[in-house]
């Protein structure tokens, strides 16, 4: 049964190789069965038979890739109001934000809008070959905005006189006849038409870009929380009319709080933010560029290199590997960041892995851990250039699985969205002791291959429940804050005596201010009492990490203990020097400067429901208990070493 | 304030309730503004999908066997509305695909906070796609900031008490 399995899934695997490259960051569907049938081991039923799906990204075919846009000029933006936007300054904001995707010199595709026609006062109509922009959108439509593809989910041929949507017209033509082998409204009435020939599964044969019609929208961002810049929301939602989906990056570096444009969520109360979302970042323009590689092969004139691009191959190059756990099983969804070697700029971001879904004979679709094909990656960076690397699970912070792909939801399903973030060394073990240390490689004009990574087995200790808050009000305004948490020593002395190292701190940090960074200035490990008024007295430190800390944007910050292995070592000694003493996990900022909203970039996440193990401090102010619980967290390792005597004495 | 791409809540309660919390607390969905949006909280395993045409659009109609129910009134079986899916009654294959948007497999399991559709008795999933955690061996995998995984119990237990917690809006001193 298992060689039956491994055989079907080898038939599979094959014809990906012999399908167009695809990039963990498309949208994907699941296509048509392939008529490869097979057991599942896993299944309820091993004896069952089922059909495999294949999922695969959407995409937008070379012949078609100069994508005609129509906007309904039946309605414009915030009608009957004082700041109603005609439609020829949304079409105007829209060609914008296209042509700064345009721009993209290693990438074929183009997207413009071509036409301004009054399609009616009714929503969209997808599967038309009109692909259309409009400000109309149904009743419970309850979306900022959306951009709904229609693709082929089956290899397919087009012959020349077919009606693909059932309207009663030819919307297949004769290439040779008409000396034209691109998609265009050859005939004039309105629709796309196709060239004859072949088309894959994924490929895009219609989409539409909707903006609510409820949403009161602006063509300059005001930081006014209630008004969308269109500007900003059409460049995002035509990323996924490039076939894109989101991106985890949050926050581009230590200076630049943005994030890339395909980063699921707008900031509409600070003007910098949406500014920010109106221009591609390398990491939208490097996913687009390796979908619609200027240079390649792929059919037709675009791929052509012309005056003013460049070869995809001369800009960027493709750093790829694996990600599987300490098992060895393969990952889907994983999230992998490149950033420039001293960690300036996050450049490039994917996802691991290609899944299938079965199908069962009456056609119900389903995920089993066999739905793994592979959990291969590829990333496309700057040519030649250092980068570290790092992977995080989604996990929902800051991106969910249901936010990004089928093949990242099948992951969540198979349970593979809990692993701890780390960075890529060269001897990955799910055992790392030092999994901060991630090692630089040099991406060449051959990229880099290889690299694989092995997620890691953390054990976490954590007094907080679910957080439900940002951070709390009391610090509005504040310029410097200290966050601690304490953790009960006999659970430590527990955890260490059983040979669990503590490796890591990790703080839930954001900010409230989409485009500002959070930092803090120091990290402490650290000894200490509580007095009997209820502040904190330091005694002694375990570890201390200084210089700025780039904290991330509402998901865990992670600080590093150095020289891990002599930690439970030092606790145990101070703890048995101060019967009283407890261990604190401390994180400071300083000289912090509020944005927009009165609030600095630097909050610790909140669990409101429990309290006394939490102390702060605002401005200077002595560290006292907190009524809240802080989401701080100490991450150990258990590498099944010896545990010395020592630890297992208190 | 942060709003989720494709799922900008317009209720005027959440709009209201943002300008009230003048700090304009909601980044996104956290899981207690989940909690106190949805109408019900439940965990199910889905045992049916069909796609409909609306209009121009496609929807997606999943059916769910409850097999848990933190709060709200439901039936054993829901039918939960999701944007996008296969287009049928076209002479070539399709799936109309929407960024952000959910889609279940048959043998999944989930804890779902769904509101209810005005004038059907079908629901949508709370903020679009973030009101869905998936339940692997019988755990409730949430957000890394939620308390890690929880199994079925221990999840269905506090999403109740957290409803009945009610509304917690603005930033706590």
């Amino acid at each position: 049964m298992k060689k039956l399995l491994l055989c079907a899934t080898a038939i599979f695997v094959s014809s990906v190789v012999n399908a167009q490259t695809q990039t963990g960051r498309q949208l994907d569907i699941i296509a048509d069965p392939t008529g490869n049938t097979t057991t599942v081991p896993s299944s309820a039923d091993p004896s069952q038979i089922f059909e495999v799906q294949e999922v695969v990204g959407i995409f937008w075919d070379s012949r078609c890739a100069n994508v005609e846009y129509t906007f309904n000029t039946a309605a414009g933006a915030n009608p009957g109001t004082a700041i109603e936007i005609s439609p020829d300054d949304l079409a105007s904001a829209v060609q914008d934000g296209l042509d700064r995707w345009n721009d993209n010199p290693s990438s074929y595709i183009e997207m413009n809008v071509a036409n301004l026609t009054n399609l009616g006062e009714r929503p969209r109509v997808g599967g038309d070959f009109i692909n259309e922009v409009t400000f109309i959108t149904p009743g419970g439509f309850t979306a900022l905005a959306s951009s709904p593809s229609t693709s082929l989910t089956a290899d397919a041929t087009f012959v020349v006189g077919d009606d693909l949507d059932g309207d009663g017209d030819s919307d297949v033509f004769d290439p040779e006849e008409a000396g034209l082998n691109v998609c265009t409204d050859i005939d004039g009435d309105g629709d796309i038409e196709f060239p004859a020939g072949f088309y894959r599964a994924g490929t895009i044969l219609d989409n539409d870009v909707q903006f609510s019609s409820t949403v009161t929208w602006e063509l300059e961002p005001t930081g006014v929380v209630a008004l969308a810049d269109v500007d900003a929301v059409s460049t995002h939602e035509f990323g996924h009319s490039h076939g894109l989906s989101h991106s985890t990056l949050n926050q581009i570096s230590a200076t630049d709080g943005n994030g890339s444009t395909m980063f699921p969520f707008i900031d509409t109360s600070d003007e910098n933010a949406e500014f920010g979302t109106r221009t591609p970042h390398i990491d939208d323009l490097a996913a687009s560029a390796f979908i619609y590689q200027e240079g390649s092969d792929d059919a037709g004139e675009l791929p052509q290199l012309q005056a003013g691009d460049v070869a995809f191959n001369q800009a960027f190059s493709i750093v790829s590997g694996t990600v599987v756990d300490g098992d060895g099983n393969g990952l889907l969804g994983a999230s992998i960041t490149l950033t420039t070697q001293n960690g300036e700029e996050a450049v490039s971001q994917s996802y691991s892995g290609r899944s299938v879904a079965f199908a069962d004979a009456a056609g119900n679709l389903f995920a089993f851990d066999e739905s793994v094909v592979n959990s291969e990656y590829q990333v496309p960076v700057p040519i030649s250039a250092n980068y570290t690397l790092t992977i995080e699970a989604l996990d929902g912070d800051p991106v969910p699985t249901t936010s990004v792909s089928t093949n990242a939801i099948i992951g969540g399903i198979l349970g593979q969205n809990a692993f701890p973030e780390e960075g890529f060394a060269f001897n990955e073990s799910d055992t790392e002791i030092r999994f901060a240390s991630a090692t630089p490689i040099h991406a060449g004009r051959n990229g880099r291959s290889g690299l694989g990574f092995i997620t890691n087995e953390e054990l976490i200790q954590r007094n907080a429940g679910a957080t439900e808050f940002i951070g709390t009000g009391a610090i509005a305004g504040a310029t410097d804050i200290i966050y601690a948490e304490m953790f009960d020593r006999d659970a430590v002395s527990q955890l260490i005596a059983d040979g669990n190292i503590p490796v890591a701190g990790l703080f839930e940090t954001g900010t409230l201010d989409n485009s500002a960074v959070p930092i803090f200035s120091e990290a402490r490990l650290a000894i200490g009492r509580v007095n009997d008024d209820g502040t904190v007295e330091f005694t002694n430190t375990i570890r201390t990490i200084r210089g700025d800390i780039v904290g991330q944007d509402n998901d865990g910050t992670r600080v590093f203990f150095e020289g891990a292995e002599g930690v439970p070592f030092q606790i145990r000694g101070e703890f048995n020097r101060d019967p009283e003493a407890q261990l604190f996990l401390v994180l400071e900022a300083n000289d912090l400067v509020s944005g927009p909203s009165g609030f600095p970039p630097a909050f610790v996440q909140l669990d409101t429901q429990t309290s006394g193990t939490s102390f702060l401090s605002v401005d200077g102010a002595p560290l006292t208990a907190f009524g809240s619980t802080f989401s701080i967290e100490i991450r150990y390792v258990n590498d099944g070493g010896p545990v010395s005597p020592f630890l297992l004495d208190f | 304030m942060k709003h989720k791409w494709g799922s900008l809540f317009l209720s005027g309660a959440l709009l209201a309730a943002s300008s009230i919390a003048s700090a304009t607390t909601l980044v996104k969905m956290e899981l207690d503004d989940i909690v106190q949006a949805a109408s019900a909280c439940v965990v199910g395993e889905a045992v049916g999908v069909e796609y409909v045409n609306e209009g121009g659009s496609v929807a997606t109609l999943t059916t769910f066997r409850v097999t848990d129910t933190a709060f709200g009134n439901v039936d054993q079986l829901l039918t939960v509305r999701t944007a996008g899916g296969k287009r049928q009654s076209t002479k070539i294959s399709t799936t109309e695909v929407v960024a952000g948007a959910p889609s279940f497999f048959v043998n999944s399991q989930a804890m779902l906070f769904l509101s209810e559709n005005s004038g059907s008795s079908d629901y949508s999933i709370v903020g679009f796609s973030q009101g869905v955690f998936p339940v692997v061996d019988s755990v409730v995998t949430l957000p890394e900031n939620g308390a890690e995984n929880l199994n079925v119990d221990a999840a269905v237990d506090m999403m109740s008490a957290r409803r009945n917690a009610g509304v917690t809006l603005g930033l706590p001193q």
